[in-house]
């Protein structure tokens, strides 16, 4: 087994990835063939699959995980509309969609409509830095690639306070309260957890991690335990971000009636749908990405099994295995919500607060301590 | 120099700021003078991605449009919803600060004619790299490597004052905002939570 | 490319407008909120210089970023104190907190 490099150096990348443009999408198809296709209809067609698979999976992946909830609680979920009730999210979208819109007496219109646009606005730009499979459909490459997503979504806590304030109603202020405190602590384990993976691969932007992974293994196996521990908190932090159960304390069903979404009906209450499913999305990306390989469809090494290594960078492979995975955490999420009760907040906060962000430090540093000490190691 | 579109994107922008800053002067409540304070650090980070730093772009938009912004909502919501005392209309808002307006106007065009006036006659080189839109990738992360090279070597001891300077005034100010409750004033109920016993209902 | 007087320009004209904030705004609130505009204001101001001297030197970066750190911390203890005033007086109307100041119909000895 080769050495392991130290830091992952962007000229690095370059020798690495030398079949693989992400400016330019699908380059790849026709190199060593006569046809000859401009760069503007390459990144147009890739920008269209890329809204389709976007799209297709908002409205799949809610239905998967209903009808995984349905299973665990012995229910049967949506059976109606379509191959059992596979068309049941685009119905309920168009009926949102239809109905009408409506405004409580005394809000603050520019807040209202602020709070939901704000915040769908940095969800759908949020999707811009992931690479989806060796394709090079990619919204952009940029050098701050997981920072990007993070800053866009520290934006979510001052807008939620927003709304509820706006929606001039006593559920959706005490809902915004708990939501903008609720995302502000769970930021900073959020961030600390994946500080080592930054400093051991020496870079931000997915791609490079995602490479670093193909090459030296998945970072949920490494460091002897550590980066599995880092991979749960990064786990427990993306579900207290996206407010879902057992963490849903904003949206708390008996006690606030819907939190600070309260208000909101018709294309604000579809669109914030949409942002949840979306945030949901992201945040299992962002683990995928981080923690289990990315595109990467085996846990090994690449110079392991010399013949799979084709196999494994091939485009249509790398964007399956992305995909099984993200629905694999969808189910992970259903199977969490249909089996767990809620917490309390203050039972929350001090588990954010006095907990998580002391283990994600200890395991930070034992990823800086021992980069060499892991199970690919002990294999050689 | 030629106009290019990033001149067309600078001039977009400082309208947008401006018009974010006349709004959070002159706005009925202050929780919406907060939300147009919140608008216009978005503004102002974008106007640090035209200035080819992307990392400082991250810095405003998750440090102080994510978190500064809910301490000072926080504080909006927490305190009065005032009125303010005056009209709300923009005759109404110049004739109550007739006196402040004046010398506001005065002191912006000084500075502004003061700033140009020494930047165009000083001997600043007109190098300006400011929106080099055609930079590579390697180049932005050395500067990224390099900023962060620059901290940690010549700024070191800076960081860890600011630390300290950090951790003090939150310990302080969770000091200055906790509410001391009188013990004979709580539920017996509340008594067994403080204690950490589990309490059933 | 955009010429160094244009941030210098907007920064002058933002500063102004948060120290007339500042001077005409009697909740405190308000005060912190055009604090936060001349700090603003300041950072553009040391972006547009630190472009100025190249690609590699960062120390207009450094201070913007120590600037960050210290309006996180003055927005938590001004956060703070305004909580506590409010408790003690029932509003944060800088003009209405007199009670350190000398009563005016006591006379002097």
């Amino acid at each position: 087994m080769a050495e392991i490099p130290r830091y992952w150096s962007i000229y690095r990348r370059k020798e690495i990835m030398n079949d693989y443009n992400p400016e330019v999408p699908f380059a790849f198809l026709f190199e060593g063939t006569d046809i000859v296709i401009p760069n503007w209809v390459l990144i147009s067609v890739a920008a269209l699959l890329f809204g389709a698979y976007i799209l297709i999976n908002q409205l799949f992946a809610p239905w998967v995980e209903r009808k995984v909830m349905a299973r665990m609680q012995g229910r049967r979920g949506p059976v109606y509309v379509g191959w059992r009730g596979i068309l049941q999210i685009p119905a309920d979208t168009v009926k949102l969609l239809l109905k009408e819109d409506t405004r409580p007496i005394g809000a603050d219109k520019l807040g209202f409509l602020l709070s939901v646009s704000v915040v769908t606005i940095a969800t759908i730009v949020s999707l811009a830095p992931l690479p989806f499979g060796r394709t090079g459909m990619i919204g952009g490459d940029f050098t701050i690639g997981f920072l990007y997503v993070f800053a866009l979504f520290s934006l979510f806590p001052p807008f939620m306070l927003i709304g509820g304030w706006a929606s001039n109603s006593k559920y959706s202020l005490l809902g915004g309260f708990r939501s903008a405190g609720q995302l502000i602590a769970y930021e900073i384990p959020m961030l600390i957890s994946v500080l080592g993976i930054i400093a051991v691969t020496g870079s931000l932007n997915l791609i490079e991690i995602t490479e670093f992974q193909i090459e030296n293994g998945w970072f949920i196996f490494r460091y002897a335990g550590f980066g599995a521990v880092a991979g749960f908190i990064f786990f427990i932090s993306g579900v207290a971000e996206t407010e879902r159960v057992p963490f849903d304390i904003p949206e708390d069903e008996g006690s606030l009636v819907m939190g600070p979404r309260t208000e909101f009906s018709g294309w604000r209450l579809a669109l914030l749908m949409m942002v949840e499913y979306i945030h949901l999305f992201v945040n299992s990306m962002l683990l995928i990405y981080m923690f289990f390989g990315g595109y990467d469809p085996l846990p090994i090494p690449s110079g392991w099994i010399p013949a799979l290594d084709p196999f494994r960078s091939h485009w249509i492979v790398t964007l399956l295995s992305l995909t099984i995975k993200a629905y694999i955490l969808v189910a992970v999420a259903a199977w969490l919500r249909s089996t767990l009760p809620r917490f309390r907040i203050d039972q929350f906060l001090v588990l954010g607060w006095k907990y998580l962000i002391p283990v994600s430090l200890a395991a930070m540093l034992a990823m800086l301590a021992g980069p060499e000490v892991d199970v690919f190691g002990w294999w050689n | 120099m030629a106009f290019d579109f990033t001149q067309f994107i600078f001039f977009f922008i400082a309208v947008y700021i401006l018009l974010c800053i006349v709004m959070v002067l002159r706005s009925e409540k202050v929780m919406q003078s907060a939300y147009w304070l919140i608008l216009m650090l978005i503004g102002v980070s974008i106007l640090f991605l035209l200035a080819n730093s992307e990392i400082l772009f991250v810095f405003q938009l998750s440090i102080y449009s994510g978190g500064i912004a809910v301490l000072l909502l926080f504080a909006a919501v927490l305190t009065e919803h005032d009125e303010l005392g005056f009209d709300n209309s923009l005759l109404g808002f110049v004739r109550a600060t007739f006196s402040q307006f004046i010398i506001y106007v005065i002191f912006a065009a000084n500075m502004v004619f003061l700033i140009l006036n020494s930047v165009l006659d000083s001997a600043y080189p007109q190098i300006s790299e400011l929106a080099d839109v055609g930079r590579t990738y390697a180049e932005a992360w050395s500067q990224i490597t390099g900023f962060a090279t620059y901290i940690w070597d010549d700024m070191a001891m800076v960081i860890i004052v600011m630390g300290l300077l950090v951790l003090t005034a939150i310990l302080g100010s969770v000091k200055l905002a906790i509410r001391e409750e009188e013990i004979e004033d709580l539920s017996e109920e509340v008594l067994l939570r403080l204690k950490g016993e589990e309490v059933l209902t | 490319m955009i010429p160094l007087e244009y941030y210098l320009g907007l920064s002058a004209i933002m500063f102004a407008s948060g120290l007339y904030g500042v001077l005409t705004q009697r909740n405190a609130v308000r005060i912190l909120i055009s604090v936060e505009v001349m700090l603003n204001a300041a950072n553009l101001s040391m972006i547009a210089f630190n472009g100025v001297f190249g690609l590699t030197e960062y120390e207009g970066w450094s201070f913007i970023l120590i600037i960050i750190a210290v309006a996180a911390v003055e927005a938590a203890v001004g956060l703070a104190i305004f909580l506590s005033v409010f408790r003690n007086y029932g509003e944060i109307d800088v003009g209405n907190i007199i009670s350190l100041k000398e009563p005016k119909d006591v006379e002097l000895i």
